[in-house]
């Protein structure tokens, strides 16, 4: 397909960061999102997308539980987990802030 | 009990590799490529969310077949989780919508979906020293916030000017993340545009990935009613 070479020269250059490897949210993310839906209970079954896609955010909103029930999957994609490691890196300066100034005091 | 598991509509005359069990059911413009799948695979799919689980199978092959079909031509993709208890229906259904489907698959055709991501770098203010330099700082960090939601809109927009179309949530201060339909004729330009783009917010401390050529997972919203052909 021509278009892959064209990708390919677009991923090489500078600025951007490497295409990291789909991660199961990402494909989640796309084949969840919209595409031909097929309407009717004749002879059709159909995941309830609608209760799966609320139970995958319920799940990333509860990393904790998740992680104990052993699912991880979006801790490899950085737009799912940036932001986590951001608040502990966050909380972690402040609580050194906090330190600091009461010893001043 | 065996049904047919449907993972995109392409044009009848398409030749894709039958393999791995893919076979398509054509009408005469369109066709549904699918392979049997055993129904109670399905069920309860969605307990189970871990990154080896069934669900996580299934949407992985899905991804992958309908990557396949894009690579042959033009592709429609059909929701995750799509079943027909037979060939005979799947037929039946395919010709009742295959108008709307030939004209979908007309308005994607030579055409793919490119994400853009961008992320905010990370905020350095609690590592002032002292309470004005603090403040100081996070005046400037919310000047900051403000710029970079501006240049990301105007990243869009100029990005949106080689697309048919774009979606997702609007860009804010925090990053963002949007998909844009790119005629193949303006891949390299859009690319191009992306990488600047790229090395301007590179100087902000962002981080920006593009994604692509992909199916057109979020451009295509066709609903066919099965309701009544019965």
């Amino acid at each position: 397909m021509n278009q892959t070479n064209g990708s390919l020269a677009v991923h090489n250059s500078g600025a951007l960061a490497r295409p990291a490897p789909a991660t199961l949210a990402d494909v989640l993310e796309r084949v969840l999102d919209k595409g031909v839906v097929v309407v009717g209970d004749i002879g059709v079954t159909l995941l309830d997308i609608e209760l799966l896609t609320l139970r995958l955010r319920l799940v990333i909103a509860s990393a904790d539980t998740a992680e104990q029930l052993g699912i991880d999957w979006w801790k490899g994609d950085s737009f799912f987990s940036a932001n986590t490691r951001e608040l502990e890196q966050q909380n972690r300066e402040l609580a050194a802030r906090v330190a600091q100034l009461e010893k001043r005091s | 009990m065996i049904t047919q598991y449907v993972y995109g509509i392409v044009d009848a005359d398409v030749r894709v590799p039958e393999t791995d069990g893919l076979r398509l059911t054509r009408s005469r413009r369109v066709a549904a490529a699918h392979s049997e799948i055993e129904s109670a695979q399905l069920e309860g799919i969605e307990q189970d969310l871990s990154e080896s689980g069934r669900l996580a199978v299934l949407a992985r092959q899905h991804d992958d077949v309908v990557r396949t079909l894009a690579d042959a031509g033009a592709v429609l993709p059909v929701r995750l989780g799509t079943v027909f208890s037979d060939e005979a229906t799947l037929a039946a259904v395919l010709s009742e919508a295959e108008s709307s489907l030939a004209v979908e698959l007309d308005r994607i055709r030579g055409r793919h979906e490119w994400e853009v991501r961008v992320r905010a770098g990370r905020s350095t203010t609690a590592s002032e020293s002292s309470g004005t330099a603090y403040l100081l700082a996070r005046r400037q960090e919310a000047r900051a916030r403000d710029g970079l939601r501006d240049a990301l809109a105007s990243v869009d927009q100029t990005l949106g000017g080689f697309a048919d179309a774009a979606a997702g949530p609007e860009p804010a201060a925090t990053g963002m993340s949007r998909s844009y339909l790119v005629p193949d004729a303006l891949a390299g330009q859009f690319g191009a545009a992306v990488a600047a783009a790229a090395s301007e917010l590179e100087t902000r401390g962002c981080v920006a990935r593009l994604s692509g050529p992909l199916p057109p997972y979020r451009f295509v919203a066709v609903r066919m009613e099965v309701g009544s052909l019965a």
